[in-house]
C-alpha cells in the first residue's frame, strides 16, 4: 500500500515536472522577446535620453543636456514642440467628440440589422482594406485638384494644410469599431431586450439604457488606450508632405519619426528620447486619470 | 395638513416607468428621426469615402493633358497603357549600406517582399499569442494571472517615442535591417490578439484535454490536436486582418527594412517622385490602383471570415 502511494506521488511529481517543462517551453521565447524589445527597450530609451549618440552607435553620458535642449526649443517663441503638443491635443479631441458617438450610433444601428448596415459595414472597412497610405494619397490628389471643379472653392490643401489633416483624420475616422461594437452588443442578453420591448421602449431608449452600458467596458478600453495618443497621434502629414510637411501641420509623432528616419538620425536619438521621456512622464497620470473616470461611470461597475 | 397629503400622496404613487408611458407616440417620433437622420449620414459618408476611390478609377485610364484640364470629367479615350507603364515603372532604388551598392528592386520584387513581410509577420505573431494564451488560459502556474495583467497593463500605460531607442537596439544587436530577423523577432506573445485568444480559449472546456490524457495523450498532443484547431476560425480571421495590415505597411519598411522595399512603400515612392521622374497624375493613380485592387479582391473574399468572434473585454482585472 505504502508502495503503490509513493510510486502514485512519484507519477504526480513526474507529471509536475513534464508540465512545468512544457509551460516552460511554451512561454521561453515570447518572455525573452518581452524581456528584450518592450522592457530592455523602454529601459533604453530611458537611459538614452541622458546619453548622446554618434553615428557609429557612440555614446557618452551627458547628463541633463537633452532636456536643456528641449526645454529650450519648447520655450523659444514660435516653437515648433509646442506647436506639436497642440495640434496633437486638438486633433485628439476632435477625433474623441466626433467619433465617440459616431461609432457606437453606427454600431447600434449595425447591431440592429437596419437595412443596408451589412453593406455599410463592408465598404466603410474598404479604406483600411486597400490601404490607408492609397486613401490618403488619392484625397490628396483629390483635394489638389478640386479648385478645378469648384473654382470658388479655396485651395485648403496649400492654404490651410492643417485644417485638411483635421478633416482628413475625423472623416477616415467616423465610423471607427464597426467590428468590435456590434459584435459585444450581440452579446446582450436577448431577454432583457424583449423586456425592454415590452415595456415600451423605443430604439433610442434601448441604445441608452441597455447598450450603452453593455459596452461601457470596451468603449473604456478603446478610450484608455487612445488616451496614450493623446500627443502622439498620427496624421496623413507624411503622406500629404513627406519630410517637407509645413510648420502648421507638425505633431510629435511626425516630428520624432522624421527626427529618427533621416541621415545621420542616430545624432538625434538623446535628444528624441529625452522628448519621448518628458512625454511618457505627462500622459502616464492622464492615461490612469482617465481611466478612473471612465470607471467609476460605468454603470456595470458598482 | 396639505404638506401631509402630499406626502401621502408621494408614498402611494406608482413609480414611473424606466421608459416612459408605453402608448406615448414622442418617443417613437424621436427615435424614428434620430435614427433616420443617422441612415442619412451613413448613406453620406459612404457615398464620400467611395467618390475619391471612383474618382481615382476614372482618373487612371485619362490621359495627361485631359486630366490636366477636365480632372473631373470622364476620359474621351481609355488609356490602359497607363497600367502598363505604372507596372513597367513600379521600382525603387535603394542604397544598401551592408553591400555598399545600389539595388533596384522591380514590382515583382516588391510583391515577393510583400508577400514575406505580411504572411511571415502574421503567422509568427498569432503561433507566438497562441503559445502564451493557451498556457494561461488552461493551466494554474505561478506567474500567470502576472503575465495576464501586465499585458493589460502594456497596453495601458503609455511608452511615448520608443522609436529611438528600438533603432538603436536593434542597430546594436545587429538585426537591424534584416527581414527574417525582424519577422523573428518582432512580434510579441503578449498583445491585443493575446487577449482575444484567452477569453476564446478560456471558453472552451478541458473536458477533451482530460478524455485525451486519459488516452495517454501528452500536454503539447492535446494543444496542438484538440484546441489549436478549435481555435483555427479566430486565428483565420485573425490572420486575415494582420496580413491585410501588413501589406499595406509602409512606414515599418521605412524606419527598420529599408533595404526590402514592399509593394507599399514601392507605391509611396513612386508618388514622391513623380515630378522628378515625370510621371504623369493619371499614371501614379493607375500604380495606386496596382496595389489597391489585389488587396480589395482578397477583401471581399475574406472578409467574412474576419467580421466572426471579434470581441474585446474590459481592462477590470
Amino acid at each position: 500500500m505504502q508502495r503503490q502511494q509513493t510510486g502514485i506521488k512519484m507519477n504526480r511529481h513526474r507529471y509536475s515536472i513534464r508540465r512545468g517543462v512544457f509551460i516552460g517551453a511554451l512561454l521561453a521565447w515570447p518572455l525573452i522577446q518581452l524581456a528584450i524589445f518592450y522592457f530592455y527597450v523602454n529601459f533604453e530609451s530611458f537611459f538614452l535620453a541622458f546619453r548622446s549618440v554618434d553615428t557609429e552607435l557612440n555614446t557618452i553620458w551627458v547628463g541633463f543636456s537633452n532636456f536643456k535642449t528641449v526645454w529650450q526649443d519648447i520655450t523659444k517663441p514660435g516653437s515648433v514642440i509646442l506647436l506639436g503638443l497642440r495640434n496633437g491635443i486638438i486633433l485628439w479631441v476632435a477625433q474623441f467628440l466626433i467619433h465617440t458617438p459616431s461609432s457606437l450610433l453606427f454600431a447600434f444601428m449595425i447591431y440592429k440589422k437596419y437595412r443596408g448596415t451589412n453593406l455599410f459595414r463592408v465598404l466603410v472597412l474598404l479604406p483600411s482594406i486597400i490601404s490607408g497610405m492609397l486613401v490618403a494619397l488619392m484625397f490628396k490628389m483629390f483635394i489638389i485638384n478640386l479648385p478645378k471643379l469648384i473654382p470658388s472653392m479655396p485651395d485648403i490643401y496649400n492654404d490651410r494644410p492643417f485644417f485638411t489633416c483635421l478633416f482628413y483624420s475625423v472623416w477616415m475616422g467616423l465610423a471607427g469599431n464597426v467590428i468590435v461594437y456590434p459584435n459585444v452588443m450581440n452579446g446582450a442578453d436577448p431577454s432583457i431586450r424583449e423586456s425592454a420591448r415590452l415595456e415600451g421602449a423605443s430604439s433610442l431608449q434601448e441604445f441608452w439604457y441597455i447598450v450603452l452600458p453593455l459596452v461601457m467596458p470596451t468603449f473604456t478600453t478603446f478610450t484608455v488606450t487612445s488616451v496614450a495618443t493623446l500627443f502622439m497621434g498620427s496624421g496623413p502629414q507624411f503622406l500629404f508632405w513627406g519630410y517637407n510637411a509645413p510648420d502648421e501641420v507638425m505633431n510629435l509623432n511626425y516630428w520624432i519619426f522624421t527626427k529618427s528616419t533621416q541621415e545621420n538620425a542616430a545624432l538625434e536619438y538623446g535628444y528624441n528620447s529625452a522628448l519621448s521621456l518628458l512625454l511618457t512622464l505627462i500622459t502616464i497620470p492622464v492615461t490612469f486619470g482617465v481611466k478612473a473616470i471612465m470607471e467609476k461611470a460605468d454603470p456595470m461597475n458598482d | 395638513m396639505i404638506k401631509e397629503k402630499e406626502k401621502m400622496r408621494a408614498k402611494t404613487a406608482k413609480p414611473t416607468p424606466l421608459y416612459g408611458d408605453r402608448n406615448s407616440r414622442a418617443k417613437y417620433v424621436v427615435s424614428g428621426i434620430v435614427f433616420g437622420l443617422l441612415g442619412v449620414i451613413m448613406v453620406v459618408y459612404v457615398i464620400s469615402l467611395l467618390i475619391p476611390l471612383l474618382w481615382t478609377i476614372m482618373s487612371s485610364l485619362n490621359d495627361s493633358y485631359g486630366f490636366s484640364m477636365r480632372p473631373f470629367a470622364f476620359p474621351k479615350e481609355l488609356h490602359w497603357d497607363n497600367f502598363a507603364y505604372a507596372f513597367k515603372q513600379l521600382e525603387v532604388e535603394i542604397w544598401v549600406f551592408s553591400t555598399q551598392k545600389l539595388i533596384k528592386y522591380s514590382y515583382l520584387n516588391m510583391f515577393l517582399y510583400s508577400v514575406i513581410y505580411a504572411a511571415g509577420l502574421t503567422i509568427v505573431g498569432l503561433v507566438m499569442n497562441f503559445i502564451c494564451a493557451y498556457p494561461i488560459a488552461k493551466y494554474k502556474f505561478f506567474g500567470r494571472k502576472f503575465l495576464y495583467n501586465l499585458t493589460i497593463i502594456m497596453m495601458i500605460v503609455p511608452v511615448v517615442g520608443s522609436l529611438p531607442a528600438n533603432l538603436y537596439v536593434r542597430r546594436v544587436l545587429g538585426i537591424y535591417d534584416n527581414i527574417w530577423l525582424y519577422i523573428l523577432t518582432t512580434p510579441g506573445g503578449f498583445t491585443f490578439n493575446f487577449l482575444l485568444l484567452y477569453g476564446f480559449i478560456k471558453g472552451l472546456s478541458w473536458n477533451y484535454a482530460e478524455s485525451a490524457f486519459i488516452d495517454g495523450a501528452s500536454d503539447f498532443r492535446v494543444m496542438v490536436s484538440i484546441y489549436l484547431p478549435m481555435c483555427m476560425p479566430l486565428l483565420t480571421g485573425l490572420f486575415l486582418l494582420g496580413f491585410v495590415g501588413s501589406w499595406n505597411d509602409y512606414t515599418t519598411i521605412i524606419t527598420y527594412l529599408p533595404s526590402t522595399p514592399n509593394l507599399a512603400y514601392g507605391v509611396y515612392i513612386f508618388d514622391q517622385y513623380a515630378v522628378v521622374k515625370r510621371h504623369t497624375e493619371p499614371q501614379v493613380l493607375a500604380a495606386f490602383l496596382l496595389l489597391a485592387v489585389p488587396t480589395a479582391a482578397f477583401w471581399v473574399f475574406a472578409q467574412r471570415f474576419a467580421l466572426r468572434s471579434m470581441v474585446i473585454g474590459g481592462l477590470k482585472e
